[in-house]
């Protein structure tokens, strides 16, 4: 077991949530209650997963494939994950035109994208409007989550 | 101006899927829209000249309930990623017999950088009032 949040290949690979995942991530990566009450915009998340899977190829009306299910389920595994950790604002979920999916998160000029481009390796942006900061890196498969966590809180805050 | 150019002053169209199969809000742009698929060389766009709102809509494989986005090529010729560097696109026609108004956007940070070139993009782009006279 790790001390940090991780990218884990049982986590990605999961599927559906179960009753608890707490493995591979350090207590206080998580809320008092973690495992007990559930990140609120979670639900919502699955159904457009389930969506998203569902597509049908040329959905984006420029010929795109169906999405790939392996990428789909890799997404949800890495955003059930992401949603343990409290208090992290709601993405907006989108199919790519390659198959994958991303995650995007916008607020108080600030921007973070999370696209899963493989079954184990996501690439991600984060962007600073008004710092003119533009970031960009990967995360594979192990890895610890903390950068993609310091992204996002920061997106999340409207402190400068 | 020759065959080969396209003024900075046209307007270009590009088809927006709608997000509401998978409950996305309708108004919003994603990065997605202005990311290459591996088989493609630039994104496809529709010089307003040629082609308009509705013909854009009309297109073989359009999605109903799509939407149109639309910039300028000064626009898209000037881009700059978040940190101010310049994205060096370019819009070139690609148009045919059977899709007259065709273009590209095109260049090698689609490519290099294609996350920032997305997002620089979709920052470019505003949705059209539709051809119905709805506001986006």
């Amino acid at each position: 077991m790790t001390d940090q949040l991780t990218m884990s290949s049982r986590l990605v690979d999961a599927g559906p949530r179960p009753a608890q995942r707490t493995e591979g991530i350090a207590a206080e990566d998580l809320p008092p209650s973690a495992g007990e009450r559930e990140c609120p915009w979670l639900p919502l998340v699955r159904s457009q997963m389930q969506a998203i899977a569902s597509l049908p190829q040329g959905w984006d009306s420029y010929g795109a494939p169906r999405p790939d299910a392996r990428l789909v389920s890799a997404a949800q595994g890495l955003v059930e994950c992401l949603a343990q950790v409290a208090d992290l604002p709601q993405p907006h979920v989108n199919p790519t035109r390659s198959g994958g999916v991303q995650f995007e998160w916008e607020a108080h000029g600030r921007y973070f994208e999370l696209e899963i481009v493989a079954e184990r390796a996501a690439e991600y942006l984060y962007c600073d409007e008004v710092a003119r900061v533009e970031e960009a890196g990967n995360v594979f498969e192990g890895e610890s989550l903390e950068q993609v966590l310091a992204y996002l809180r920061r997106v999340g805050t409207s402190e400068r | 101006m020759s065959e080969g150019t396209i003024s900075d002053d046209e307007v270009l169209y590009r088809r927006i899927p709608p997000g509401a199969p998978w409950f996305e809000p309708p108004d919003r742009i994603s990065s997605f829209n202005f990311k290459l698929r591996p088989e493609e060389f630039g994104i496809s766009v529709y010089r307003a000249r040629l082609v308009d709102a509705v013909g854009v809509l009309n297109k073989p494989g359009a999605i109903p309930g799509s939407r149109v986005a639309q910039a300028t090529v000064r626009q898209i010729r000037a881009a700059q990623d978040n940190k101010g560097n310049p994205l060096r696109l370019d819009v070139v026609p690609v148009s045919d017999e059977n899709d007259p108004g065709h273009a590209e956007i095109r260049g090698a940070v689609l490519r290099q950088n294609p996350k920032s070139a997305a997002k620089a993009l979709r920052d470019l782009f505003r949705l059209t009032r539709s051809p119905a006279g709805d506001a986006p």
